[in-house]
C-alpha cells in the first residue's frame, strides 16, 4: 500500500506541476506580448490625447497643431483632420480626396465606431472640434464589444469556483489515471516479489502493464519447468544412490558375517583370526561410507529432514565420547572429554542423530589417521552466547590437500583428489544446523563447529 | 523358557547365505532352537508350525514385505520382534518401530550386537518366564541378580539394594562398554536426574564395597574419567 499511495503522489504531484507550468510559461509569454505592445500603446497612436491638445489657433484664426511634432504624430497614421461641430474640415493632413468633404452627424457617428473608408478610425475632442485620426488600412482590427451587466458579474462571480472545479476535475483525473497505473504496476511488483520466493505467478495482462505481466508470466512458467526438472534430477540422484546403498549392505552383511565366523572359530590360528578381524574392520568401515555418502546426498539435495530437538550438551557430549571408545576403532588413542564453564549445562535445538554422526566422524578421522596413537580431545565451550564443539588431535594434522578441498578449492585431477567424504559431511550437517565450521591445524587436527545464540535453548 | 537360550527363534530373510551366518552365530551363543524363512509363505507356515519367542525380519522379501508379515502374525500373538533390514532411512527405521516391532537393525551389523539385542529382547519380554539369571562371577564375588544378592569370596552374601540392582543390571546388560554417568542416573532415577550425580557416585562406592576385593582399586566397577563406568569383562591388572 505504501508503494501504491506513494506511486498516486507522485502523479498527482507531477500533474499539478505541469499545469501549473503550462499555465505559468503562457501567462508569461502573453504577458510579454501585453507587455510589450502595451508599451507602444502608451506611446502608440491610440493616444490621441496629446495630438489634440496640441492645437492652437493662431492670430490669423487658423487652426493646426504644434508644427514641431505633427510629423512625429503623423507616421503613425494614414490621414487626420479637425472637424468643426458643423462637420466642416477645419485641418486635415493626408487626407485623401475623396475623403474631403463635409461630414453629417451620422456619417460622424458611423466613423467613430468603426472604419472610414477601411481605414481604422480614432477620435478625440479637443477645444475646436473633433480630432479624427485614421490608422493604416489593415492595422487595426475594431470591435463592437458589450456585455451584460449582470452576465459579467456572474462570469466574475464565477471565476473562482470554476477554477476549483478545474483543479478538483484535473485531480480526479489524476487520481484515477494513477491510481490504475500504480495498480498495475503493484501487481507486477508482486509478481517479482513472488517469483524470487520462488512461487508460481499469473498476473492479469490487462492494462498498462500487461505486456510487462504477460512476460512475468512467461518467466514464471519456465522458471517452473526448471524447477521440475532440477527436482526430478535431484530426487533421482538421491535415490539412486540410496538404491546403490542398499544393494551393498546385505553383501556387506555376509562379508562381516564370515569374518565374524572366522574370529571366532577356535581352530582358526593367530595371522588368521587377524586377517578376519581386519576384514571386519574394512567391512564397518565400508558401511560408515555408504552411510555417508547417502547422507552427504540427501544433505546436498534437501532430501534429510532435520529433526531438531532440545539437546542437553554435557549428556549428549559424554554419549558420543562413550560411544566412541565402545565402538573399539580408538583403542590406540586417548580420547579427553573437556566440558568447560556453563556449556554442560546448555542446551542447544539440534539433530541429535545427526550431530552424534558428525562427532563420530571427527574422532574416527583422528584415530584412523594417527594409528600409531594420539590424543583426541572432545570438549565444548560457552562464549558471547555461542556453543563451540571442537574435536582436535595431538597427531599429523590434515594435509594441505584435504584443507584446501575442504575450503572449497577444485582438485587438479580425480587420481590426487583427497577422499574427504567424512569431513565434507560434517561441513554439511554443520550448516544444516546454521553452525559455521572451521578445519585448521592447530598442533594437529582441529575441527570447531560453532553454533550460534539462536541455536541455543533460552530457559 | 527357563533361559534365555532356550528361545524358539524365527529367522526370515531372503538371503539364504546370511540365514545360515545367523543361525550359526546363534548355535555359538547356546541358542538351540532356530528356524528359518526365506520369505513371506515360508514365515507363515513356520509360524504355524511352532510358535516363535522372537522374530528378526527381514523387510525386503521376494513374495511381500516384513512390515505387512509383521502385522500379519502379530495379530495372531504378541511376539517379540526385530527388523533386520537394508533399508537404513529414517522413515522406515521410524515405521518399523511405529508398527510395534521392538528393535530396528540396518545391515551390514554386527553379529554379537544382533546377539545382545536379541537378548536384550527376550529379557524384557519373558521377565517373569526367566526362572533365573545366570550368576555373574567378578573375581572372588558372584552375582546373584534374582536374589539381589552378592555372594563374598570371604563367605558373606551382601544383599544389594534397589538402587544398586539397576545400576548392576544395566552395566551387566553393557558389560565390556562404557555407560554414561547420564544413562545411568536417567536409568535410575527417570529424566529429571540432574543433581543426581553425587548420589551415583555414592552408590557406585557401596557396589565397589560389596563386589571389589579391594573398593580403592577397582578392578572390575571401572570408573571411565569424565565418562561414565564400565563393568569390566575380564579383571583387570
Amino acid at each position: 500500500m505504501k508503494t501504491l499511495s506513494l506511486l498516486i503522489r507522485r502523479h498527482v504531484a507531477a500533474a499539478f506541476v505541469i499545469v501549473l507550468l503550462v499555465f505559468a510559461v503562457n501567462a508569461a509569454i502573453l504577458l510579454g506580448v501585453v507587455v510589450y505592445y502595451g508599451s507602444r500603446q502608451n506611446t502608440g497612436p491610440f493616444q490621441l490625447s496629446r495630438f489634440a491638445a496640441s492645437f492652437a489657433q493662431d492670430a490669423d484664426g487658423r487652426i493646426a497643431p504644434d508644427e514641431a511634432q505633427t510629423d512625429d504624430w503623423m507616421a503613425r497614421y494614414a490621414f487626420a483632420m479637425l472637424l468643426g461641430d458643423d462637420g466642416e474640415i477645419l485641418w486635415q493632413r493626408d487626407l485623401p480626396l475623396h475623403l474631403n468633404h463635409r461630414y453629417t452627424s451620422g456619417q460622424i457617428a458611423a466613423f467613430t465606431r468603426w472604419y472610414l473608408d477601411d481605414h481604422p478610425i480614432f477620435v478625440y475632442r479637443n477645444d475646436f472640434g473633433l480630432l479624427v485620426a485614421g490608422m493604416p488600412k489593415g492595422s487595426v482590427t475594431r470591435f463592437d464589444f458589450y456585455l451584460d451587466s449582470a452576465l459579467l458579474r456572474t462570469l466574475l462571480q464565477l471565476c473562482l469556483p470554476l477554477l476549483i472545479l478545474d483543479g478538483a476535475l484535473i485531480l480526479a483525473a489524476c487520481l484515477l489515471l494513477s491510481f490504475r497505473a500504480a495498480r498495475g504496476l503493484l501487481g507486477v511488483g508482486q509478481g517479482i516479489d513472488a517469483l524470487a520466493d520462488g512461487g508460481a505467478v499469473e498476473l492479469d495482462t490487462g492494462g498498462m502493464s500487461g505486456e510487462l505481466a504477460e512476460k512475468l508470466n512467461a518467466l514464471s512458467s519456465r522458471l517452473a519447468v526448471q524447477s521440475a526438472q532440477l527436482a526430478r534430477r535431484d530426487s533421482a540422484r538421491t535415490g539412486w544412490i540410496a538404491g546403490v546403498s542398499h544393494d551393498i549392505r546385505t553383501p556387506l552383511s555376509l562379508i562381516l558375517g564370515y569374518a565374524e565366523q572366522i574370529g571366532a572359530d577356535p581352530q582358526a590360528n593367530a595371522v588368521q583370526k587377524e586377517r578376519a578381524a581386519a576384514i571386519a574392520r574394512q567391512s564397518q568401515r565400508i558401511r560408515t561410507l555408504i552411510e555417508d555418502l547417502n547422507l552427504t546426498s540427501k544433505l546436498q539435495y534437501d532430501a534429510q529432514p532435520l529433526r531438531a530437538h532440545a539437546l542437553a550438551v554435557g549428556p549428549f557430549l559424554r554419549q558420543c565420547a562413550a560411544d566412541f571408545v565402545n565402538s573399539g576403532p580408538a583403542d590406540h588413542c586417548t580420547l579427553n572429554l573437556c566440558v568447560a564453564g556453563g556449556a554442560g549445562q546448555t542446551q542447544i535445538v539440534a539433530d541429535g542423530a545427526l550431530l552424534h554422526r558428525a562427532l563420530t566422524n571427527l574422532l574416527a578421522n583422528s584415530a584412523q589417521h594417527n594409528p600409531g596413537g594420539c590424543t583426541i580431545t572432545l570438549s565444548a565451550s560457552l562464549e558471547d552466547g555461542r556453543l563451540t564443539l571442537c574435536v582436535s588431535d595431538d597427531g599429523a594434522g590434515y594435509p594441505q590437500a584435504v584443507l584446501r578441498m575442504l575450503h572449497g578449492a577444485q582438485p587438479q585431477d580425480e587420481l590426487s583428489a583427497p577422499h574427504i567424504l567424512g569431513l565434507h559431511l560434517v561441513a554439511q550437517i554443520a550448516r544444516a544446523h546454521g553452525a559455521s565450521v572451521a578445519f585448521l591445524n592447530q598442533g594437529g587436527a582441529c575441527c570447531r563447529i560453532a553454533f550460534d545464540t539462536c541455536a541455543l535453548v533460552h530457559v | 523358557m527357563q533361559t534365555l537360550e532356550e528361545a524358539n527363534i524365527l529367522l526370515v530373510d531372503d538371503s539364504r547365505e546370511l540365514l545360515t551366518i545367523l543361525t550359526d552365530a546363534l548355535h555359538g551363543a547356546g541358542f538351540a532352537h532356530v528356524a528359518c524363512a526365506q520369505s513371506v509363505r515360508e514365515a507363515r507356515e513356520a509360524f504355524a508350525r511352532e510358535r516363535p519367542d522372537i522374530m528378526v525380519l527381514d523387510i525386503n522379501l521376494p513374495d511381500g514385505d516384513g512390515f505387512t508379515l509383521f502385522g500379519q502374525l502379530r495379530a495372531q500373538a504378541d511376539v517379540p520382534a526385530l527388523f533386520l533390514s537394508a533399508r537404513d532411512a529414517d522413515g522406515d527405521r521410524l515405521f518399523g518401530l511405529g508398527l510395534g516391532a521392538d528393535d530396528y537393525l540396518t545391515k551390514p551389523f554386527l553379529t554379537q550386537e544382533l546377539l545382545l539385542r536379541m537378548r536384550t529382547i527376550l529379557r524384557r519380554a519373558y521377565r517373569t518366564e526367566l526362572s533365573a539369571t545366570a550368576p555373574v562371577r567378578l573375581g572372588g564375588a558372584v552375582l546373584r541378580m534374582d536374589e539381589s544378592a552378592v555372594a563374598r569370596a570371604d563367605g558373606q552374601t551382601l544383599p544389594l539394594t534397589a538402587t544398586e540392582r539397576q545400576l548392576l543390571a544395566v552395566l551387566l546388560q553393557n558389560r565390556g562398554r562404557i555407560v554414561t554417568y547420564d544413562a545411568l542416573c536417567a536409568r535410575v532415577w527417570g529424566g529429571g536426574y540432574y543433581g543426581y550425580e553425587n548420589s551415583l557416585n555414592v552408590h557406585i562406592r557401596h557396589l565397589r564395597e560389596k563386589i571389589e576385593d579391594n573398593p580403592s582399586r577397582p578392578r572390575f566397577l571401572l570408573t571411565v574419567r569424565g565418562l561414565g563406568y564400565k563393568l569390566a569383562m575380564e579383571e583387570q591388572p
